[in-house]
């Protein structure tokens, strides 16, 4: 974990003031400005839910949304950086393993009802055009019909990845890790 | 002159489409004092790390919705290449790294 990352406390205090005044220790360091981006999706999505008995004992319970919180900040760390091929030799180019994890974290959030819980990327990734694995574990938070929002994370994913890195993806396998019941005309 | 070239540097980076924040490249300073033996003033953004032979560039970006991360790092390592050549810039070199897809 870098020095320059802030404590979740730090980051709910932020939000709760409506990011003012700016604060260009958090929104201005890469994983700081990850993680609350995650913590803004979460507590929207939690503001959605039916008070129903599944539901208080699980988003309510603050070790699941500390559990997920950390596996944020363990992953928000730059990680392994990602060589881009380049055209001279006067520039050298890479893309961070936190910023790919970011992005597959945002695609599967963007899915109604899905929560990225985490990610996981597998193969050389030092190797430019050698084929990764990706695997990502979410908690569904739509009752409806499970396997169809496991498509849409995955295929949300692989168009992302596809759209904005070079990295061949060979398959991308979603885990649903739990299943919660939303409401607010969730379908 | 490095504080000015790297401010021109951060408004060239800043205006590659698809650039949607520019941060300090952590450790850059002790980096430099390694290779070059002196460091000059590096600005919040972009670092320059300059001597009578080298002209060193590190900075990290952030890529925003709709945009290929290694495309826009390819577009700002030429566009700052670009910016040294045109300033006679000695021995130029750049390293882009994408630390946020949006």
């Amino acid at each position: 974990m870098s020095d320059e990352t802030v404590t979740l406390e730090r980051l709910a205090d932020y939000l709760d003031s409506g990011r003012i005044p700016y604060d260009p220790s958090i929104e201005e360091v890469p994983e700081n400005a990850g993680q609350l981006a995650v913590l803004q999706r979460l507590r929207a999505l939690s503001s959605r839910l039916v008070a129903d008995e599944g539901t208080q004992e699980s988003l309510a319970d603050p070790s699941w949304f500390g559990g997920v919180m950390e596996r944020v900040r363990r992953e928000a760390r730059s990680g392994r950086d990602i060589p881009l091929v380049s055209s001279d030799l006067q520039s050298t180019l890479h893309l961070t393993e936190g910023a790919v994890r970011g992005l597959i974290r945002e695609a599967g959030d963007s899915v109604p009802g899905a929560v990225v819980i985490s990610c996981g990327l597998d193969g050389p990734l030092a190797e430019p055009g050698a084929p990764i694995h990706v695997e990502v574990t979410i908690s569904a938070l739509r009752g409806i019909f499970v396997p169809a929002m496991a498509d849409e994370v995955r295929e949300a994913v692989a168009t992302r990845l596809l759209a904005q890195t070079e990295l061949v993806v060979d398959s991308v396998d979603v885990i649903v890790g739990d299943v919660h019941q939303l409401g607010g005309g969730a379908a | 002159m490095t504080d000015t070239l790297a401010d021109d540097l951060a408004a060239v980076v800043r205006s590659v489409p698809g650039v949607a924040a520019i941060y300090p490249r952590p450790g850059f300073a002790q980096l430099a004092r390694s290779v070059i033996g002196t460091v000059t003033k590096t600005t919040p953004q972009v670092a320059v790390a300059l001597s009578a032979t080298q002209t060193r560039v590190e900075l990290d970006v952030a890529v925003g919705p709709e945009h290929s991360g290694p495309a826009v790092a390819r577009t700002v390592a030429a566009a700052v290449l670009d910016h040294l050549a045109a300033r006679g810039a000695p021995g130029p070199g750049v390293d882009v790294r994408i630390v946020a897809l949006g």
